[in-house]
């Protein structure tokens, strides 16, 4: 006659300790695992935040200077042209003087020619020669134009190029001033996206922070099942209840909160 | 001269959003890594305008708020909560504690200008 198999408590609960202790292994294995690839993304983002900012504020203040130097050079510019106008105004009055010496040197060789007048009269008031007198006048007449000439010429180059550089100055100006405001834009874009990447971070530090309190709780359980019932070391399971107890509620008040449709919204109490 | 701002938040790269923001509209920033430094330079310091996030390590944003209130010379300073918290309760919180007003995170740009034009008259 046979006898029913007795259950063999013994083998039984070793058996379930071991499935235990395997899955205690893997899931601590694959927290570990997951712990350290969190710690990477989030080392990752931080640098690229970092490094995103620094550049952003960096671009914005550069432009922001160039933009500042235009205006200076176009300002120096204005200036040099105020400065100019005077000299442009004794620059004509030279010219209307010399184009009356020229036209008064002119009339007095032809009245000279008209009227005959020799050498007597004007020796005696300069005690020089007749043909002296004619080549000085001629000299003086020849001297004059060239003058004035020149003086015509000098000017139209001034203005020319002073022209030709308020025109430039003041397209580079404008094409400055425009792309300052496109990134000031785009860096307001910027900030706005780069807060979402910050509070990402801030998300997978708290998922980390989460891990090690399962990791604590999943040791504290192996060390429950190591004791038998009757030296199960009550203070310790205490002590352990009460710390996976403050980690819960630490996370519970976690720095950051998920991304809300509340996102932007702005409140003046009264 | 410029209104001077003090700026609290535990986010190295959320302070310097915020006090890029304010700085290019003319704003002197002054910044705090937590609450205890935040109410350290309140102590010291007097400022225009002061803003605060709410979870901090150390002292949070409520209670912060509640010490820059016992502070003579912040007892009416204009502070802004600007936080990622949006619920109604924790706004009754600040509200209670002396907050001026309410921000949502992530902030606008121009939005935050507006109301720090709005607080600072």
């Amino acid at each position: 006659m046979s006898h029913p198999a007795k259950l063999d408590l013994s083998s039984t609960t070793k058996t379930f300790a071991l499935l235990l202790e395997t899955i205690h292994a893997e899931l601590t294995t694959q927290i570990i695992a997951t712990e350290t690839e969190l710690n990477q993304v989030k080392s990752l983002m931080d640098g690229a935040i970092d490094d995103l900012v620094d550049s952003f504020i960096s671009l914005e203040s550069t432009t922001r200077t160039g933009q500042n130097l235009i205006k200076q050079m176009a300002v120096s510019e204005s200036d040099v042209a105020d400065e100019l106008n005077p000299f442009r105004n004794q620059q004509q009055k030279s010219k209307d003087l010399l184009r009356e010496a020229s036209r008064t040197l002119n009339e007095l060789i032809v009245d000279a020619k008209q009227n005959h007048i020799t050498s007597d009269s004007l020796l005696n008031v300069g005690k020089i020669s007749d043909d002296t007198v004619k080549k000085i006048l001629a000299r003086l007449q020849h001297s004059s134009q060239s003058l004035f000439e020149k003086a015509n010429e000098v000017a139209s180059k001034v203005s020319a190029v002073m022209t030709e550089n308020q025109s430039t100055l003041t397209l580079v100006t404008d094409e400055m001033a425009s792309t300052t405001e496109q990134i000031a834009r785009d860096v307001q874009t910027a900030v706005k996206s780069l807060q979402f990447q910050d509070m990402t971070t801030q998300l997978i530090a708290q998922s980390i922070d989460r891990l090690k309190i399962i990791r604590q709780m999943l040791n504290s359980f192996q060390v429950i099942s190591n004791q038998s019932t009757s030296s199960l070391p009550m203070a310790d399971l205490q002590a352990t209840l009460i710390n996976i107890s403050n980690e819960i509620k630490r996370t519970g008040q976690a720095r950051m909160k998920a991304f809300n449709v509340d996102a932007g919204h702005v409140e003046l109490f009264d | 001269m410029a209104k001077k701002i003090l700026t609290v938040d535990d986010s190295i790269s959320m302070r310097q959003m915020i006090s890029f923001t304010l700085r290019e509209s003319g704003y002197e920033v002054v910044e705090a890594i937590d609450g205890q430094d935040g109410i350290a330079k309140a102590e010291i310091q007097t400022f225009d305008l002061i803003f605060t996030d709410q979870n901090m390590p150390n002292i949070d944003g409520i209670t912060l708020i509640q010490m820059l209130r016992n502070l003579p010379q912040h007892e009416k300073t204009p502070i802004l909560m600007l936080t990622t918290e949006a619920s109604d309760e924790m706004k009754k919180l600040g509200r209670a504690a002396g907050a001026t007003g309410w921000l949502v995170k992530p902030f606008d740009p121009e939005k935050l200008l507006a109301v720090v034009k709005k607080v600072l008259g």
